[in-house]
């Protein structure tokens, strides 16, 4: 047991999960994490955030006990990823995978109380929680109906529900609001908040920014299995590009246009997407004019304004390339 | 109790799924149309068929003039029988045991240990001697009546006066009928029990006929020699309703007395394997729930639960059970309700056709299970399928495949097929739902022990593979 886990003190917030340098490469040689160090503190929200193929669901199927890893230890709830499976720690911690684990044929309510019989609750218990859940997860209507008749967004509130059927500390969620509507996206992030207030530590994985700046205490930046920076979402744009960038449009960056940028930015950290330049630093606005001022870049300019960095922004800076869907 | 959660929920979700009804249902209705339509090419096959021959023939005793002659003519018919030879080819027609009791035979037949029983009631040699009196009162009666007409004509009153003499002794055999019947026993499903029957028709009768030529010989040469006449036979036709004068019934094994259609008697030997099969078949239904299971990563989460391998597999595998159990009582109900069953079952019996029943359900739930371990749901589910499809052709006894005996088992003979456990199931379920008549609960035990063992070897095995390649642990 590592001795800096679960002693807390007034400073220091408790940490639930550490993982020390943490590899794991697939069969096929992949290396789809490359030496992963994270602390995921008590009653946080952590997102991991990173373009798909990132290595986010390889690093929650270690943490949920599912992969080995190939290098490195791990520690959830003060118990080695080693005996995590075979203690009863694991009750304490639960996942929502990509997939919704949920049984198509059988009711919203079936799927909730079967899930509790997993979880040995006496029945009559297990009532009253599994009608508690539904109703807060607004799925009393829909409980005789079956999953497979659900839409996207009460099925992943349905296999969200079920995971907090055994009450858990740690909720993990693997991309809880992929391929839902932003009516339901929204709906589910205002779930997840509640949870937090009750005093869950939630750790997501997410491709969207919004929902990490929005949701998130801290956000890991992951980036070809490496974690790039964590911190809460505002130190992190503040650390990464300031809290305003320069965002510039061009009609076609070519080598010219990008000499007379460089040329007038003078020394300013810059970086260049497709046919967008953004820029990060002080005087963005004197910069702006000088811009507007050289008639060529004015031409080929469409857009050019200084807006309020956003975590994409950061992770631009950070990773050169684009979130992305 | 999770255990019991888990049973309930798999077999809600499996009469949930409609694809269960069509493989259920759709394909065992599919097997007995190509199995009733593939019989007949079973029908042609020369080779030497091995029958049982039970009589109970009393003989008969008869007088022609002074003489008292005693005939065994199921003796003869037996000797008949055992010259038989295929045209041109130096292959028996039959080899044959003699059986000595109806329940044996019954039982030898049910083993297919014999092709099938011919069973000689008591008057047997009475109805051959009636019918040829009978013959030969038709035969010779027009020739002698003729004779008289030519002695008259000719003047010879002496002469036609002892034609008259023989006509009168000639009438003794009047009123005697033509009626032949005796019974074959057989198992009606298996399509050289049919062969046999066929066979019966055509020998008995030519072997009837034989007999009469012989009786009628005797009686014209008695006659000849007696009134001191000449009795010239020509070949005069005679009609005979041969569907009257003969009537070869087969008796379907565990009939008892009832009357049954040839339909009833087919299917009704045909339902265990239709609802076994099914029970095989249905196992493809098995493999893709738990494959959904492992897609939708259900079982990684479950590892995270209190739930234990034992109690998920078991729960699995008596979901099964009692799947096909449900299932093998809607097939049953069917076939009762078609009336191609007809039987009154004691409490013993339907218990142990469940118990029966459940345990098929668990060991196809177990093979399945077995082969989900190692390959993707896809494979396992075609392979599975395939296989036990294949399986089912072989085990359920309807065409003429060698089975030979391999060994004995409580008292009981054990062969090849009997180490098919869907095999053994078949066999029990025939015995406690069809054959209640020859078998008693005591004797179905070695066969349920076999099936217990198969059960817990499958069992044992499913556990094993799926906890290790499944259900495992990365650590
Ligand atoms: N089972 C696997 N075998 C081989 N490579 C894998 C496997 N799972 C994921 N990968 C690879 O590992 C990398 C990280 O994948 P993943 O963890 O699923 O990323 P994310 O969840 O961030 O989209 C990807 O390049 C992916 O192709
Ligand atoms: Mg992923």
């Amino acid at each position: 047991m590592n001795s800096n886990i679960l002693i807390g003190d007034a400073t220091m917030p408790k940490v639930v999960i550490k993982i020390d340098k943490v590899s794991k490469i697939y069969d096929n040689k992949v290396k789809a994490l490359n030496n992963v160090s994270l602390e995921i503190y008590e009653k946080e929200i952590f997102s991991l955030l990173g373009p798909n193929g990132a290595g986010k669901t390889t690093l929650i199927k270690i943490i949920t006990g599912q992969l080995k890893p190939s290098s490195g230890e791990l520690w959830i709830l003060g118990v080695s990823h080693k005996e995590f499976l075979n203690s009863s720690v694991r009750h304490r911690v639960n996942f929502v995978p990509q997939e919704n684990v949920i049984w198509e044929k059988l009711t919203v309510e079936e799927n909730m109380m079967l899930m509790a019989s997993m979880y040995k609750i006496p029945r009559r218990e297990a009532r009253e929680k599994v009608k508690e859940l539904m109703e807060e997860f607004e799925l009393l209507d829909t409980r005789k109906r079956l999953a497979s008749k659900l839409s996207g967004g009460m099925r992943r509130k349905l296999a969200i529900a079920m995971a907090l059927i055994n009450d858990p500390d740690i909720l993990i969620l693997d991309e809880p609001t992929a391929g839902l509507d932003p009516r339901m996206r929204a709906i589910l992030l205002g779930d997840i908040e509640k949870l937090k207030r009750k005093g869950k530590t939630i750790l997501l994985t997410t491709h969207i920014v919004e929902e990490a700046e929005r949701l998130s205490d801290r956000v890991g930046i992951i980036h070809r299995g490496e974690i790039i920076t964590v911190d809460d979402p505002s130190s992190l744009k503040a650390k990464a590009c300031g809290s305003e960038v320069l965002d510039l449009l061009f009609r076609k960056i070519d080598d010219v246009v990008l000499e007379a940028v460089v040329r007038i930015i003078n020394g300013h950290d810059y970086i260049k997407v497709g046919d967008k330049i953004l820029i990060k630093g002080d005087n963005l606005l004197g910069i702006l004019n000088e811009l507007r001022k050289n008639k060529l870049l004015y031409d080929s300019m469409l857009n050019a304004s200084i807006r309020k960095s956003t975590l994409e922004d950061a992770f631009l800076f950070l990773t050169g390339t684009m979130l992305g869907e | 109790m999770v255990v019991i959660d888990i049973v309930k929920s798999k077999i809600k979700i499996a009469l949930r799924t409609k694809e269960l009804y069509i493989y259920v249902l759709g394909f065992p209705l599919i097997f007995m149309i190509i199995y009733g339509s593939m019989a007949p090419m079973y029908y042609s096959t020369i080779s030497t068929m091995h029958i049982g021959f039970i009589s109970r023939d009393l003989g008969v005793s008869y007088s022609i003039g002074n003489n008292t002659i005693s005939s065994n003519y199921s003796a003869l018919f037996y000797e008949y029988l055992d010259s038989l030879y295929y045209e041109s080819q130096s292959v028996k027609v039959f080899s044959i045991e003699n059986i000595s009791s109806l329940s044996e035979a019954e039982k030898k037949a049910a083993r297919l240990d014999v092709t099938g029983v011919i069973y000689l009631p008591d008057n047997f040699s009475q109805m051959i001697y009636n019918a040829s009196a009978s013959l030969t009162y038709s035969i010779v009666t027009p020739i002698i009546s003729q004779e008289i007409n030519n002695a008259y004509s000719r003047g010879d009153i002496e002469l036609a006066n002892r034609y008259l003499r023989a006509m009168q002794d000639l009438s003794n055999l009047a009123n005697t009928t033509f009626s032949i019947s005796l019974i074959i026993i057989g198992d009606p499903t298996y399509s050289k029990a049919m062969e046999l029957y066929e066979a019966v028709w055509k020998y008995i009768s030519s072997f009837v006929f034989q007999e009469s030529k012989k009786f009628t010989d005797r009686y014209i040469n008695y006659l000849e020699d007696e009134y001191n006449i000449a009795i010239e036979l020509n070949t005069t036709s005679i009609n005979i309703e041969m569907d009257k004068a003969f009537n070869v019934q087969f008796r379907r094994i565990g009939g008892g007395s009832a009357k049954e259609t040839f339909l009833q008697m087919y299917y009704s030997l045909l339902v265990p394997g239709q609802i076994i099969q099914s029970v095989m078949i249905a196992s493809v239904s098995a493999i893709y729930m738990v494959a959904y299971e492992i897609d939708r990563k259900i079982l990684q989460r479950l590892k995270l639960t209190k739930v234990t391998s034992i109690e998920y597999i078991g729960g699995t595998l008596i979901a099964w059970g009692i799947i096909s159990m449900m299932l093998g009582v809607l097939l049953l109900a069917i076939a009762i309700a078609l009336g191609y069953v007809k039987i009154a079952w004691s409490l013993i019996d339907m218990g142990l056709s469940l118990l029966i029943l459940i345990l098929a359900g668990v060991i196809t739930a177990a093979y399945s299970l077995i082969f989900l371990s190692f390959t993707n749901e896809k494979i396992a589910a075609n392979f599975s399928l395939i296989s036990l499809l294949t399986l089912s052709l072989f085990i359920a006894g309807y065409f003429p495949i060698p089975n030979p005996v391999i060994g004995f088992l409580l008292g009981r003979e054990l062969t090849l097929f009997d180490l098919v456990p869907w095999r053994t199931a078949i066999t029990c379920l025939r015995k406690s739902l069809i054959l209640v008549d020859i078998y008693n609960p005591l004797d179905i035990l070695p066969d349920l022990a076999l099936l217990a063992f198969w059960t817990i070897l499958y069992s044992g095995i499913a556990f094993i593979t799926f906890d290790k390649f499944r259900l495992k642990r990365p650590y």
